[in-house]
């Protein structure tokens, strides 16, 4: 069956019409076509597209589909939007005319001018490009002229049948738009021209490159159905451009050309960002460092609430009016005396058994803050052995350590050599301990101080209030020079940590705290007056007891309540 | 005329209230009296180490030594120029030589006297409590030292038992890797009562020698008060 196509819309109009009904045009020089026969019975059902229109360009494909439930949504803002319904009946009446064929009318019949908008539209997109990829483009658009134009002179013997109708997707930053000369003019079996086209392009014939599937118009036509126009129209700043440029040539001999083409807003897809959970935990780590350094760090300061401001006020009153009547009332009365311990006897031992003119090292390792504990722990240990010290040695480990020496000593008339101060405990004992052992410096190095690396002492007693500073110099001489007795003279903080190295036999005795102090001096009936300082010793253990007692029943449980022990 | 003495006192005096208003609140007495320790303290250790370090043991052994024992010293010097070149940016990392030699020296010299000053002696105690001279050199005590040996390697085993973090042991045990082997649990359970009894020993100290410092002050207070009194 004829029929005649306008050349201006392309509809299909019956052969006895002289103007086109869709748009009027004069349809007097058009020549009747045939329509291609129809499929044959039996052909498979499920191929939508038959062998001979596997090159058939993607578009129309995609009118194919639309044959059996066309849909267009033309979108109002340009680009025309195709849903595509896949419920194509296979046994469904195609007639004689091949069904893209027929979706195209169908259009054409219930459109005034669906193919003219389109152009329109098309041609209103064209002109919104600019630049390089404008040139490209018209580059391009006069060199698929050139070979529509060769196509239809070698045509002139051999028309070309409808379907051979082609279209060519490109992409406009493909390299060379230029065709190259030696372009074969016949393949058997394919759309002649379409076939130069791809080689010209360098793109791979469908059916034989790896990603023809990627090329397909249909592809692209799916995926701009899952994206809402809205989606690419806040794709405006992208340079990426893509054109589909589409031909039609209705009849061999006939300069009648239709170009579809359309220019596409670039199609943004946004990248798959895959990491690894270390990956965005450093990220969440990032930005979190980030939001933290940028963020106001107001300087924090405690909340007082009145009622414990008011609290530690009558604490401290009772404490300091208790500790002062027990300090100034002048009386003698004691809650008990203490018993001295057994490190303490055995320090008090260490200094009756040393031999007359003995050179005896003192290493002094503690606060200011101590000051006064430390001295009347050293003071009867010191006492006792007035009488048989030859040389007096006197080593710092503690900034305050040669004030507090000359503080000590003074009041107990003693002359004292300095060894030195040293800034890192365990240097000091370290350089002591090997003078003891070795008895002399490294060759060639410069002489030290007088007294530091090369005396031989009689004994070294550590005066320490915390357990670190003592058990450095511990480690240190008991290990180098463990024939030298060590005794310690420390506060109460340090006695507990430091009685595994009496128990051990590495220190010969440690004397420590108050109570060994006043136990010592009740013991030599010493004219020390420690009496009023022990009984407001007493009364500030007992003060503090009761505190601790009453804080234990009325402090607030929440937090031992509704938190669990332990981290995380 | 009032002594120098008294001026201290007053001194004192003024700055023990301004520590002890902390317990009031933290206002900006306290922090006068804490920005004068620590300015005291810095401008103290300056003075020290000058006088008691680099003076003797580095200015004066230079300009008194022959030059071979010049070049020794020389390394000292340079470690020091080196660690003052962390101030500039552009040469942070020439700080590093001195810093990772003090670091090695500090961390060998720490670990020989833990090992042959404290590890040794300590494991060589604990053997010597089972020593049977020992037990059975009173026979009088002879109960009391097996008891007292007894409580020393139950406290020595509970508290290494609670301080295991075993990992092989977990992963021979798969079936569950969280749970301690029943008998570390037992011993570790052990090994928290002694642990539990050391700390509060040591918290008594703490709490014995605090309590001692601020007897002093009040004594010294009230020294001085019943001087400034008695004067009048």
């Amino acid at each position: 069956m004829a029929y005649l196509i306008c050349p201006e819309c392309g509809a299909h109009n019956p052969l006895e019409e002289e103007q086109c009904r869709i748009c009027q045009a004069s349809l007097a020089d058009v020549e009747p076509v045939e329509e291609p026969a129809a499929p044959e019975d039996g052909e498979e059902e499920l191929d939508l597209f038959a062998e001979e229109e596997k090159d058939l360009p993607d578009l129309l494909q995609g009118l194919k589909l639309d044959d059996v439930d066309v849909e267009y949504e033309v979108d109002p803002e340009g680009l025309p939007e195709i849903n595509l319904n896949d419920d194509l009946g296979p046994g469904e009446e195609s007639g004689q005319t091949p069904e893209w064929l027929d979706a195209v009318r169908k259009r054409a019949q219930v459109e005034d001018d669906s193919v003219g908008d389109l152009i329109k539209r098309v041609e209103a997109a064209k002109e919104s490009v600019s630049g390089e990829g404008k040139e490209k483009n018209n580059d391009f658009e006069s060199w698929i002229q050139k070979l529509r134009d060769e196509a239809r002179d070698e045509a002139a013997g051999n028309p070309i049948a409808p379907e051979e109708l082609s279209v060519q997707a490109v992409e406009p930053e493909m390299p060379e738009l230029e065709p190259e000369p030696e372009i074969e003019p016949e393949e058997e079996g394919h759309s002649d021209w379409l076939t130069r086209v791809r080689k010209a392009h360098g793109v791979m014939d469908p059916e034989e490159g790896p990603n023809a599937a990627s090329r397909s118009l249909l592809d692209w036509l799916v995926a701009l159905e899952d994206n809402p126009p809205g989606d690419q129209e806040s794709s405006d700043a992208s340079d990426e451009t893509q054109e589909i440029e589409t031909g039609w040539e209705k009849l061999p001999h006939e300069d009648i050309t239709r170009q579809i083409k359309v220019v596409l807003e670039p199609r943004v897809t946004p990248q798959a960002l895959s990491l690894t959970r270390e990956e965005s935990d450093h990220a969440d780590l990032l930005s979190t460092i980030i939001t933290d350094e940028k963020a106001d760090h107001p300087v924090a300061r405690r909340t007082y609430k009145l009622g414990v401001q008011w609290l530690n006020m009558l604490f401290l009153l009772i404490l300091v009016v208790g500790i002062s009547l027990a300090l100034f009332s002048g009386g003698t009365a004691s809650l008990a005396q203490p018993l001295p311990s057994a490190g303490a006897i055995a320090l008090v031992d260490l200094a009756d058994a040393l031999p007359e003119d003995v050179d005896l090292l003192l290493v002094f390792d503690y606060q200011p803050a101590y000051a006064s504990e430390m001295s009347l722990v050293a003071e009867p240990v010191l006492t006792g052995l007035a009488g048989r010290i030859g040389r007096l040695y006197v080593a710092s480990s503690a900034a305050s350590g040669p004030l507090l020496a000359d503080e000590l000593l003074a009041g107990l008339g003693f002359t004292t050599t300095d060894v030195g101060y040293y800034p890192m405990a365990s240097y000091g004992a370290f350089g002591v301990a090997t003078g003891l052992s070795t008895g002399q410096t490294a060759v060639g190095l410069p002489e030290p101080p007088p007294a530091m690396l090369s005396r031989d002492y009689d004994a070294v007693l550590v005066l320490s209030d915390n357990f670190e500073g003592a058990q450095t110099w511990i480690e240190q001489i008991t290990a180098r020079s463990p024939e030298t007795p060590v005794g310690v003279l420390a506060t109460s903080q340090a006695a507990p940590l430091l009685q595994p190295y009496f128990e051990s036999g590495q220190i010969v005795g440690v004397l420590s705290g108050f109570s060994d102090a006043v136990a010592l001096g009740d013991l030599s009936d010493s004219d020390s007056d420690l009496g009023p300082r022990w009984r407001a010793y007493q009364v500030g253990v007992l003060i503090l007891m009761g505190a601790m007692i009453l804080g234990a029943i009325f402090a607030p449980t929440k937090r031992s309540q509704n938190k669990p022990r332990g981290g995380k | 005329m009032i002594s120098g003495a008294v001026i201290w006192g007053v001194i004192g005096f003024l700055l023990t209230v301004m520590v002890l208003s902390y317990l009031i609140h933290d206002s900006v007495f306290f922090r006068l009296a804490a920005y004068l320790l620590i300015g005291l303290t810095a401008g103290y250790l300056v003075v020290l180490l000058v006088n008691r370090v680099l003076l003797p043991h580095l200015i004066w052994p230079m300009a008194d030594a022959n030059w071979s024992q010049r070049l020794w010293l020389l390394i000292p010097i340079v470690l020091g120029l080196l660690l003052l070149l962390g101030q500039i940016p552009r040469l942070a990392t020439l700080s590093r030589v001195p810093l990772a030699y003090l670091a090695g020296l500090s961390a060998a010299v720490a670990i020989g006297g833990a090992v042959f000053g404290t590890m040794v002696p300590q494991g060589q105690a604990v053997l010597d409590a089972f020593d049977p001279y020992r037990i059975y050199a009173e026979p009088q005590l002879v109960g009391m030292r097996i008891l007292d040996a007894g409580v020393m390697i139950l406290g020595v085993v509970g508290t290494l038992s609670y301080f295991h973090f075993g990992q092989p042991l977990k992963k021979l045990n798969r079936t569950n890797e969280n749970k301690r082997p029943r008998i570390l649990q037992v011993f570790s359970r052990i090994g928290e009562v002694f642990l539990g009894i050391t700390l509060g020993a040591v918290f008594a100290g703490v709490f014995s020698t605090a309590l001692l410092a601020f007897i002093d002050r009040i004594a010294v207070l009230g020294e001085l008060i019943g001087q400034f009194l008695g004067g009048l």
